[in-house]
């Protein structure tokens, strides 16, 4: 036989009114009071959520209320829903979508192909593979140090000894007619 | 980053991460956040200088040496690694 009934809370078995917080589809079998549709075990509520049916003739005002209420939720929460894929669907089309899209990712690599890495503040190259064979590696020899000082200070001492020559006119006539 | 502990004469080592946090350290260096944030800008500063020619391929390793001392510096997967080392010159001093 059809069982139209699901499952739900035990509550929904409560023989009152329904409402907004009454469960509705388990209000069906919470008809127990009447044993023809209640067979094999009468006012148990475990028992007539599996085994009954609604009969529509002899709940036709409670199902009236049932469905009044449905529709009382169903346009509640109409109104509360906002659908977003509908409203997208509506205000753009398929390729003004595809247009913008190449749009803006055209302009994202412009921008990043603008900005180089290095200027990040907080940002590190991906540097070498091995940092333990690097690390470890044998240090400077002392040869190496002393050489790289003495070319150090060279350096210094010959940028401090760079000075401007004045050997021309500070006005040079250009080929002016 | 047991690797980092059997570098030879390894007085103390140092992760730094890509935002100046150290995420692993040992030694001498052990939660040494003062010689990470000046590591960390040296490093900064040490890749704006072009070595190969290439401006993108900065320096492979940093070494910052005293007479009995060094620190060797790499930095590999967005981190910074940082050896303490005792200086050894095994060659004798050129006059």
């Amino acid at each position: 036989m059809g069982n139209c009934c699901c499952p739900s809370d035990d509550k929904g078995f409560q023989e009152q009114e329904p409402d907004e917080r009454s469960s509705l589809i388990g209000n069906h079998p919470g008809s127990s009071n009447s044993p023809r549709l209640v067979p094999r075990s009468e006012r148990t509520p475990g028992a007539s959520r599996s085994d009954s049916f609604p009969s529509p003739q002899n709940h036709a005002s409670q199902r009236g209320d049932e469905q009044s209420a449905l529709n009382r939720i169903l346009h509640q929460t109409a109104s509360n829903v906002i659908d977003v894929a509908a409203i997208d669907a509506r205000s753009m089309e398929q390729h003004e979508y595809l247009d913008k899209a190449r749009q803006y990712s055209s302009k994202l690599t412009m921008l990043c192909n603008k900005t180089p890495i290095p200027s990040r503040p907080h940002s590190l190259p991906s540097g070498v593979g091995n940092p333990h064979a690097i690390l470890s590696a044998p240090p400077l020899s002392q040869a190496d140090i002393q050489f790289i000082t003495q070319v150090a200070d060279r350096t210094a001492q010959t940028l401090k000894e760079i000075k401007v020559k004045h050997k021309e006119d500070l006005v040079v006539p250009f080929g002016v007619p | 980053m047991q690797n980092l502990e059997r570098i030879p004469d390894s007085l103390g080592y140092l992760v730094i991460s890509e935002d100046k946090a150290v995420v692993s350290s040992g030694g001498e260096l052990e939660n040494d956040e003062k010689t990470a944030a000046l590591v960390y800008n040296l490093v900064q500063k040490a890749y704006r200088i072009p070595v190969m020619g290439d401006k993108r391929d900065g320096f492979k390793k940093l070494t910052i040496n005293w007479d009995s001392f060094f620190y060797a510096i790499t930095v590999s997967n967005n981190r910074i690694y940082v050896c303490k080392r005792q200086y050894n010159p095994q060659e004798p001093m050129v006059a």
